[in-house]
């Protein structure tokens, strides 16, 4: 940015905030997903990556469970590997 | 002739050694061992981390720095030995110094993990942003992050 510049306009962010109890340990533990209605690896690997093209990473992490990419279902609990 | 010392000289003379063996005293008592008090845990931000989407345990998935001018910004924060009545603030500021948003959170039975999360309707401003945690008022950590088109 340069000093002519305007500044940039931040009136339309929202912000909030939650907060949970962790189990000991849990900063270390595997990251989980609970697959929703509607999902799929790809919208998954999307919304967690930001790349829907990086599904077969959590398809891979997730073969004790998974046969089939395609086929995953509501409730089931993904490892989500890092990136 | 014959001089023989009298009796009281010889006494005189064992005196000292007298003297060394009563001075032979028992050793003295070895230091009370003083045991520290064990240290008070003091609440803490163990972590701070970055991402676009939270599991059910408020952790960020995929932690990263570096965020598209759509994504939602998360930070996930790690609290340990909190009191029951602990408050986290997080304060997302840009380059400039603007104050992008600020929020507070009562921090759940410890340890805890805390999201912080800012959306933003339009393109976030591609540049260097910046979390400010503090736990009960106190600076308690930050992370710095790019959003670059």
């Amino acid at each position: 940015m340069t000093p002519d510049e305007p500044l940039p306009d931040f009136s339309d962010v929202e912000g909030g905030s939650s907060s949970a109890a962790a189990a000991p340990g849990a900063q270390n533990a595997p990251r989980t997903y609970e697959v929703k209605k509607g999902d799929s690896l790809s919208k998954i690997a999307k919304h967690v990556y930001g790349d829907a093209g990086k599904w077969k990473q959590i398809f891979e992490a997730n073969t004790d469970q998974l046969k089939d990419p395609d086929k995953i279902y509501p409730g089931q609990v993904l490892t989500i590997p890092d990136a | 002739m014959k001089t023989t010392r009298p009796l009281w000289v010889l006494a005189l003379a064992a005196l000292p050694l007298l003297g060394t063996a009563c001075k032979k005293e028992a050793p003295p008592p070895p230091p009370a061992e003083v045991t520290p008090p064990a240290p008070t845990p003091q609440p803490a931000v163990t972590k701070i981390e970055l991402g676009s989407s939270v599991g059910v345990d408020k952790r960020v998935l995929a932690p990263r720095s570096s965020f598209g001018v759509k994504d939602s910004i998360i930070a996930s924060v790690y609290t340990e030995n909190t009191a029951p009545n602990a408050m986290l603030t997080a304060k997302w500021t840009f380059q400039t110094g603007q104050t992008v948003d600020s929020s507070s959170q009562a921090v759940a039975a410890s340890p805890a993990v805390t999201e912080f999360h800012i959306v933003k309707k339009s393109a976030w401003p591609v540049g260097r942003y910046k979390v400010e945690i503090s736990l009960n008022g106190t600076p308690a950590g930050a992370q710095e992050f790019d959003v670059a088109k």
